[in-house]
């Protein structure tokens, strides 16, 4: 038997099928108004330079944990994604598991912030963030989440202050960036950063997009955009699509210093678990992370893989370590639907049994 | 309008496909005959796509409008895959589709494919972009994200286009000598700075190209999976049945071909290689703009950029600072909440000490405490 078997009449029908639903699917398209994100009510807070901090409100849900979460996200990408839509949000998850959520957004950095560095973000914005949240809460310490690069930036928070941490959680966060597997790690090395960033100033946000495209090119510039044919139809399955659209290519530009410093010290050098990393004036030690740790990681994630996040149990000094591993990618772990009913409720639960 | 935005086409639809399907085949076999590549025929169905979209889009939002660009282009590229693929199909029916004379076919459409990744050159390119529908993806975008980040108006990177870049290599020895020539006279200066623009540019183009070639090993190696796959599937007794089983098939081969390749050392230089050359014309493009900004004078990028560092620096001593005032705020605080939070005899004494002298109220004392909160005018509450 041969291994195709398209005859040319049956593929012509298959043309014609997907001609009609593509045609549809754009007469969709073309109806659809503004594409909205990030849906459960919030307050500012504090807002310092671009970035604001959020608390958010729950009319249902009142905190039982007395302990506010800060979410600390990346600076790559917005934080909308932990809020995307009414059924795929992360943040009403933890509003719904009993947690009084913050969360940190940076806003677009713009050459006015190309020197800013990772001891701005971190023993700055981050520091003052949860200065801010202690004294309005009126405890000593408070719960961190670090997302991605934000979960690095709340295990370098953590060993930095530990005495501000009760609890922290690091959700798809590298640690270990030299593992094999780490594509991005790979194609990071023969980069001469400081030329890259003397020469740009800050990092391009459309140079960060290519670079995650290419991690899966033909899926993720071809592919995607076929199976979407087929649910183009569905105005609803069609806004959640052009939601993550919003957001895979809603990518701010990085502020030079951090970005320097980021890629040198933790993917060339791999300093944060050689022990050899300072930021600004303080040495990160992640034997001071002694406080309880939760570390949740996707088994299919290509951005951060699970090599590169479950080292941390080698690395911290605390004695009440968690591992979590969720079967998903990285994007998955916010927005899936197995996400929603597992990744927050769980995280509530292991934070009060540690209130 | 009618609701069917393809309803013209509809109408006369298999017999226009068909007649676009034969005009392949002949091309393709021009193609075979030639070992040159022929213009291709303009698909209908893409130009029936475009005119509608032009016609309704106008209204439509940004994000509608850059998603619809996304998907026509892999509309258009799935279209190319079955065209390319029809035509080997089509070969396979008319001739009786024995298994052999199936696989003559597919072996030797393959084979052609795979010499021509191998070949690369400017046609071969052109024709694999074409027939292949999107192995050059990563590629293409990577020179829509150059291009976007060049400072220079109607980006010359643009046109960097991969099989462009062959005829470069045969000149840049020749350039090379040319730009060593020493600059003479009054403007001897800018001829150095256009020369080593030049050579940087250079530079950038061969890196490009090694990089392009990278992917021609991609195609190579995605052909030799898809047939390997496909041989694995006469082998099994299974077959594949529509054109969309065949481009996820294709997608499956390219993915994995280019995630070998792209793990590999050689990779990495090459990534890096292009990355850095990039960066270095692109900053000596700055450097000749800083240059002929401050002759008009303009501020500089590097006057900006002192400026900024300048700025942040100080911010920073100012809240280092701020966090210093603070601490000597709270220091002298202390004294006086100890002083009023003593044993009641010693209030009692202070107060009747007070009560003598009539001096300072301790109330004033106790503003440090005021002052504290007040610093937290940093924190600017939203």
């Amino acid at each position: 038997m041969s291994p195709v078997q398209i005859r040319p009449d049956q593929a012509a029908n298959e043309l014609l099928t997907f001609n009609r639903k593509l045609g549809e699917g754009l007469q969709n398209l073309v109806k659809i108004g503004p594409v909205d994100a990030g849906v459960t009510p919030k307050e500012a807070v504090y807002r310092e330079d671009k970035m604001v901090l959020y608390r958010f409100k729950s009319d249902n849900h009142k905190p039982r944990n007395p302990v506010p979460v800060l979410i600390v996200y990346a600076l790559v990408n917005r934080p909308y994604m932990t809020d995307i839509q009414e059924d795929r949000s992360t943040v009403r998850g933890l509003l719904e598991a009993g947690l009084d959520v913050y969360l940190i957004d940076w806003g677009y950095p713009d050459r006015a912030d190309r020197y800013l560095t990772l001891d701005d973000y971190i023993n700055g914005y981050i520091d003052r963030c949860v200065d801010l949240i202690r004294k309005k809460h009126n405890c000593d310490k408070i719960n961190l989440l670090g997302i991605c690069q934000g979960g690095t930036f709340s295990l370098c928070y953590s060993a930095m202050h530990p005495h501000k941490v009760r609890n922290l959680t690091a959700m798809v966060t590298p640690v270990d960036f030299k593992t094999p597997e780490n594509l991005l790690s790979r194609w990071v090395q023969h980069m001469d950063v400081d030329l890259l960033v003397d020469t740009m100033g800050n990092m391009p946000g459309e140079l960060l997009n290519w670079t995650f495209l290419s991690l899966k090119p033909f899926r993720l510039m071809g592919q995607k955009y076929m199976d979407m044919v087929d649910a183009l139809s569905d105005e609803r399955k069609a806004k959640n699509f052009l939601r993550m659209e919003k957001w895979i290519f809603d990518s701010p530009d990085q502020a030079g210093e951090a970005f320097r410093q980021f890629i040198k010290d933790f993917y060339q050098r791999n300093a944060l678990i050689k022990g050899e990393l300072r930021i600004g004036e303080h040495e990160v030690n992640l034997k001071n992370v002694t406080m309880p740790v939760l570390n949740i990681y996707a088994t299919e994630d290509h951005l951060v893989p699970p090599s590169a996040s479950i080292p941390l149990k080698d690395f911290v000094g605390s004695k009440d370590y968690t591992e979590q591993a969720f079967p998903g990618g990285h994007i998955g772990i916010y927005v899936s639907g197995r996400a929603q009913k597992e990744v927050p409720p769980s995280i509530g639960r292991w934070l009060d049994a540690r209130v | 309008m009618s609701d069917d935005p393809f309803s013209a086409a509809n109408k006369d639809w298999l017999a226009f496909q068909q007649q676009y399907w034969n005009a392949w085949r002949s091309l393709g076999d021009q193609a075979r005959e030639t070992m040159s590549t022929p213009e291709m025929p303009t698909n209908p169905w893409a130009q029936a796509l475009d005119s509608w979209w032009k016609t309704i889009s106008p209204g439509t939002g940004p994000e509608v409008n850059d998603f619809y660009t996304r998907l026509s282009e892999q509309a258009k590229a799935f279209f190319r895959l079955s065209e390319g693929f029809g035509q080997m199909a089509q070969a396979a029916t008319t001739s009786g589709d024995a298994l052999t004379q199936w696989q003559d076919q597919m072996e030797q459409a393959l084979a052609g494919l795979k010499q021509n990744f191998s070949q690369s050159t400017p046609n071969t390119h052109e024709f694999m972009r074409q027939v292949m529908a999107f192995w050059e993806l990563p590629l293409d975008t990577w020179q829509r994200t150059a291009s976007s980040m060049s400072v220079l108006p109607d980006d010359f990177l643009q046109n960097l286009k991969a099989g462009k870049l062959e005829h470069i290599q045969d000149i840049t020895g020749r350039m090379n000598e040319f730009l060593s020539v020493p600059g003479v006279g009054y403007t001897r200066e800018w001829q150095e700075q256009l020369q080593t623009q030049a050579r940087l540019m250079l530079d950038y183009q061969n890196a490009y190209r090694e990089y392009a070639a990278g992917y021609s090993k991609i195609g190579l190696q995605s052909v030799e999976q898809l047939e390997a796959l496909l041989k694995a599937q006469t082998e099994d007794n299974k077959s594949v049945t529509g054109i969309r089983d065949l481009y996820d098939l294709w997608v499956d081969c390219c993915e994995e071909a280019y995630g070998k390749y792209v793990s590999t050392d050689e990779y990495a230089e090459l990534h890096g290689r292009l990355v850095n050359r990039l960066m270095a014309l692109k900053q000596h493009s700055r450097e000749m703009i800083d240059e002929l900004l401050g002759a008009i004078g303009m501020p500089t990028r590097h006057e900006t950029n002192t400026l900024q560092r300048r700025l942040q620096e100080v911010r920073r001593e100012g809240r280092v600072m701020r966090a210093e005032l603070e601490a000597l705020k709270a220091q002298t605080a202390m004294p006086q909440r100890r002083v009023s939070s003593a044993a009641p005899t010693q209030n009692v004494a202070a107060k009747t000490k007070i009560k003598k002298t009539r001096r300072a109220s301790p109330a004033k004392k106790t503003k440090p405490a005021r002052g504290r909160a007040a610093g937290h005018n940093a924190i600017k509450e939203g």
